[in-house]
């Protein structure tokens, strides 16, 4: 077979019974792992800006995870999670949290909250440091006069602190969200988009349509498509940096 | 200001919450190492166990010795050397450029080209080996 495909790999992909929620998928998986590594990000850079002793050793034990390669952390996740050998599910019986064991990567209802889970773990260090230098470069004396003027601490963190984050908040969550989107190696080394394509987001489908079925050029086609959405999310990232570095100066 | 019984609380609670992420944050490496301890009968068991009952280095040998740990390791650092100071050498070059001559338009183009680059898909690459 020679000559012009048209639109028919486009057509193809668009009509795949597994599109419409490969797309849910990737969306629920990258709102979802952003806003619970922001939460936790934020969560611990306020615990660790506080002066207290020990804080050296927890701001390293905090970081860790960020720094294993994926595969390790996958691995030994999988390894955890696993039914019938695994120490979580062990743990999580004896102290009574569940009655039977789940299934926490093999049952689709909870696939993608456990991959979820375990990206948040491996991700949320990066939104620490990231909030923790720039908490450290507020003046402390913003932080005095508020307490002198008899502001509380949860007044001082949402008027002084959190607007302060502003700028490192936009870049950190819109790299994030690219990064996320398009994260391909921590669905696959622990679920490969199963089970019954219940985590399967588009990047996976790609490697699916070209690796599994040598369907090169549905994958080209899924990936021009996914290309165009990243060019157009990343000119919107450009132009709204560009209009606050402008506010800046 | 904080009174001392609030500043008490607050200090407690830190420190829980702290102790807590640091158990959820380090668990896994703790989980490993203990895994790699033990013998092969006693990971793959219904009651896992925190203590290892017959500590083996079997699997360190097994891994060093007969999986071509050492050629592996080898490519790893060419592999993260190169990169690095090959990266660096361009980067630091480019740098320069990009904060002495930023009006300029091509000076423009290539930052914002370098910065798509870096958010573009990584599987695209892989399409060059097919």
């Amino acid at each position: 077979m020679t000559g012009f495909a048209g639109l028919d790999n486009f057509k193809k992909v668009v009509s795949d019974e597994h599109f419409a929620q490969a797309i849910r998928n990737t969306i629920f998986w990258t709102v979802f792992s952003v806003a619970g590594e922001y939460i936790m990000g934020m969560l611990t850079a306020v615990l660790l800006n506080q002066k207290f002793k020990g804080r050296a050793i927890f701001r390293t034990l905090v970081f860790i995870p960020w720094l294993v390669p994926i595969i390790v952390a996958g691995m030994t996740w999988d390894w955890m999670l696993n039914p019938d050998f695994g120490i979580i599910n062990y743990l999580l019986l004896k102290v009574g949290l569940i009655s039977e064991k789940i299934n926490f990567l093999g049952d689709s209802r909870y696939a993608m909250a456990t991959v979820i889970f375990v990206n948040i773990w491996r991700s949320f260090p990066y939104y620490t440091i990231s909030f923790l230098s720039a908490m450290q470069s507020i003046p402390a004396d913003l932080n005095e006069a508020a307490a002198v003027d008899g502001a509380g601490m949860f007044t001082r963190f949402f008027k002084i602190t959190l607007p302060q984050l502003k700028s490192v908040s936009l870049v950190i969550v819109f790299i994030h969200i690219i990064w996320t989107a398009i994260n391909f190696d921590f669905i696959w080394v622990m679920t490969e988009g199963g089970p019954n394509y219940a985590t399967e987001t588009l990047p996976i489908m790609i490697y699916r349509y070209s690796m599994k079925t040598f369907d090169v050029g549905a994958a080209s086609a899924l990936s021009t498509m996914m290309f165009y959405c990243d060019v157009y999310y990343v000119l919107f990232y450009y132009r709204k940096r560009m209009k606050i570095s402008d506010d800046l100066s | 200001m904080l009174n001392k019984k609030n500043q008490t609380i607050v200090k407690t609670v830190s420190y829980i919450l702290l102790i807590i992420i640091a158990i959820y944050c380090v668990f896994p490496f703790i989980w490993m190492v203990i895994s790699a301890f033990k013998p092969k009968d006693e990971i793959r068991t219904a009651i896992p166990s925190f203590v290892i009952h017959a500590p083996t280095l079997e699997n360190f040998k097994k891994v060093l010795f007969q999986a071509g740990f050492i050629n592996y390791i080898k490519n790893s650092f060419i592999v993260s050397v190169i990169a690095c100071g090959l990266s660096m050498v361009i980067a630091v070059m480019a740098g320069y450029a990009l904060s002495r001559y930023y009006k300029q338009k091509l000076v423009k183009v290539s930052n914002f080209a370098m910065m798509l680059s870096q958010m573009i898909l990584v599987f695209f690459c892989w399409f060059r080996y097919i």
